[in-house]
């Protein structure tokens, strides 16, 4: 059986297609993959010659493939003639084929965080029944020994002033404008107090947005970023760095 | 005595089956008859680890402890009649007659269910074979309908028929951006939830991101399903391959779930491998240890699309094999424990475990990757393959409200209930990552 290249605006698959079925079987069995239904189907066919081939109303019409077309086809092309179809809607629905993750869809499916907690066997409720994270005294007090020295961080900074971001383990320090001090919203877990950053390069990773939520900005992408206080100084000798600046001119 | 029974289902899990069991073949010195090459007097890599995959008969064949299960005859016909025909016992293939039709409650319910009985009666009969049976190593789709629903309810009766053995997953993820049919998102998302609580640990495969690199590591500029499928292949066996050679360390199959999975449902690993060379480039490479360590963490060697530098690591295991020495490894390791990007879960026990397997990789004759002298695969537990969930999830939601498709699977028995359950289980899922991602306050973290 030719291997056939079957396309519509909602998937892309290579299929063995059995030459000796009616056009009938053909649309149902294409009905499956693309979601097109057979009563809406057009076809643009792509034989081995190089020919093109249209193919209206295919499910009505007699005969087997091979008595219409007299050869295996290359490629066919699943058009959708009914503009208000399920498989066009979804279609022309840009969320459906971003690669975005970011935001909620609107009609998306939301798990309350009161059922959540009713799961028993949730990584939350593992966390409570073995003490661990914020469950072990421990760590909760190594933790909010930490918050609080972050807090104290953040009270000796100037909001809209020039700053240096620092991390100990790279000797690249950045540059850039304090715009942001406070708690982050959403759902990731980051605790405490933060800093955002619009940085004089893109060496962020974010535009002063985080989970939809608009802290500073929106600058341009890459630009921002959320890191902790003790990371950050400010002063208005942080200048932005010519990298070019102390190159000798030939 | 460990044996391992390989069970491939559904039209993407026996290709990649085939593919898989052509490398262990040439890996090992098999033939595709089944006898030894010429010259060898017992199969390469020892016969321990060698009998975990194969058995051999009393007439000197060897015959992989595999099954092969379609709902639909043609791909398990062109085992029967290819070139690795007579390798395989003709019990150990299984079709039926009707496909699936991409349906999920086609291969779990009425399809599927009625060639449920002669699967298990087969897998029996393989494992009456085996001395101290280890577990179990599933390839299939997660979008296709033999794949996801036959898949799911196997996974499922071999809990109940096996107890406590392992049971691991090479799972195929529908590719972010083409999908090979619509409703991939609702049988996703429906095989997921099923065997959530089954397997010990599932290695995810998208083919959008295996395409990516064949196109650009391997410059085939058309990649085929063959092209993917071999390179899928060379992955699973850099897996497998401390399980089938002698002198190697981890080699037991429920150790990666011990050592990647923290807790049950978290077991995701990301799977990366290097070096991905084609032919022509390689003599140009000098692959040492660190340089493919480090390739790891690039995004283009990732089986998955998602970003490892926006989530936390619980674990990572660093298989390597060929021509490699331990303090090289070592230094690499702290390398790689240095990395900004790399940031782990810091209330749990986390941890690097190494493996070490000294039968360099093999190249198949027809696969455009070079042969190297040693390689990496990566398996790293991340919050970041979160967002593989987030992405079907979404599409899920989007036909969903709309009832787009719904009544296919109704129309096979199912009810809609089911829809709505497994759809609340991936949202905890998405969650317990978070959850996994929460409490850490490290100094190096950033949003």
């Amino acid at each position: 059986m030719p291997l056939v290249h079957i396309l519509s605006d909602l998937c892309s698959i290579s299929r063995e297609i059995n030459l000796e079925w009616d056009w009938k079987l053909l649309c149902e069995k294409l009905t499956q993959i693309s979601g097109v239904l057979p009563a809406d189907m057009l076809f643009e066919i792509e034989l081995q010659d190089g020919t093109k081939k249209r193919v209206e109303k295919a499910v009505s019409r007699a005969g087997s493939l091979q008595q219409t077309l007299g050869q295996a086809p290359l490629i066919i092309r699943i058009i959708d003639t009914n503009e208000n179809s399920i498989a066009n809607e979804l279609a022309q629905d840009p969320a459906f084929n971003s690669e975005n993750t970011s935001g909620e869809a609107p009609s998306g499916f939301t798990l309350s965080e009161d059922d959540y907690q009713q799961r028993s066997d949730s990584v939350l409720q593992w966390k409570k029944n073995c003490g661990l994270g914020k469950f072990d005294p421990n760590y909760r007090a190594k933790l909010e020994k930490d918050l609080t020295f972050q807090a104290d961080c953040a009270t000796d900074l100037v909001l809209n002033e020039r700053c240096l971001v620092s991390a100990s383990d790279t000797t690249s320090e950045r540059r850039g404008w304090l715009r942001y001090v406070g708690s982050l919203p959403g759902p990731r877990g980051a605790q405490g107090t933060w800093c955002g950053v619009e940085f004089d390069e893109p060496c962020g990773k974010n535009d002063g947005t985080l989970d939809g939520h608009v802290l500073f900005g929106p600058v341009k992408p890459q630009y921002g970023g959320f890191v902790k206080p003790s990371n950050v100084k400010t002063s208005s000798e942080y200048q932005p760095i010519d990298d070019f600046a102390s190159d000798d001119e030939l | 005595m460990r044996e391992v029974i390989s069970v491939n289902v559904g039209q993407a899990g026996c290709q990649i089956g085939n593919a898989c069991w052509e490398l262990y073949s040439l890996e090992h010195g098999i033939r595709p008859d089944g006898y030894l090459e010429e010259g060898l007097t017992k199969p390469r890599g020892g016969e321990e680890g060698f009998s975990t995959f194969f058995n051999e008969t009393g007439s000197g064949k060897f015959v992989p402890r595999a099954l092969y299960v379609d709902l639909e005859p043609n791909v398990i016909d062109e085992v029967r009649t290819g070139p690795y025909r007579e390798l395989f016992h003709p019990e150990q293939l299984i079709s039926g007659k009707e496909d699936a039709a991409n349906n999920y409650a086609r291969g779990h319910y009425t399809v599927g269910r009625e060639l449920l009985d002669d699967i298990l009666d087969r897998i029996r009969k393989i494992s009456d074979q085996c001395d101290g049976l280890q577990g179990f190593l599933f390839t299939h789709s997660l979008g296709g309908g033999t794949g996801s629903g036959l898949g799911s309810l196997l996974l499922e009766q071999l809990s109940i028929d096996y107890g406590k053995k392992s049971k691991l997953e090479f799972a195929v993820y529908p590719a972010p951006q083409v999908s090979t049919s619509v409703v991939e998102p609702y049988n996703t998302v429906l095989t997921t939830h099923t065997t959530l609580e089954h397997a010990d640990c599932t290695f995810m495969v998208d083919n959008e991101a295996i395409y990516d690199m064949c196109k650009k590591n391997l410059d085939i500029s058309r990649p085929s399903l063959s092209n993917l499928n071999n390179l899928i292949a060379q992955v699973v066996s850099s897996v497998t391959a401390s399980l089938r050679f002698d002198g190697s360390l981890n080699v037991d199959l429920n150790e990666f779930q011990t050592n990647l999975v923290p807790y049950p449902r978290i077991h995701f690993p990301l799977v990366s491998y290097a070096p991905i060379l084609s032919k022509s480039k390689a003599h140009h490479e000098s692959n040492a240890v660190s340089e493919i360590t480090n390739a790891c963490f690039e995004p283009g060697n990732q089986m998955v699309k998602c970003d490892p530098r926006s989530g936390k690591y619980m674990a990572t295991c660093l298989l390597y094999r060929g021509d490699v020495v331990t303090r090289d490894v070592q230094n690499a390791v702290a390398q790689v424990k240095n990395k900004r990007t790399v940031q782990l879960v810091d209330w749990c026990p986390t941890g690097f475990k190494i493996g070490i397997c000294y039968e360099p990789p093999t190249a198949t004759p027809q696969s455009q990757l070079s042969s190297v002298n040693r390689a990496v695969c990566m398996l790293s537990n991340t919050t970041a393959i979160a967002d593989a969930w987030k992405r079907i999830d979404r599409k899920f939601d989007l036909m969903y409200s709309k009832r787009a498709f719904v009544h296919w699977y109704v129309g096979e028995g199912m009810e809609e209930g089911e829809f709505t359950e497994a759809r609340e289980d991936l949202a905890a899922l998405e969650r317990d990552y978070i959850e996994v991602g929460a409490d850490s306050y490290a100094d190096e973290e950033e949003f």
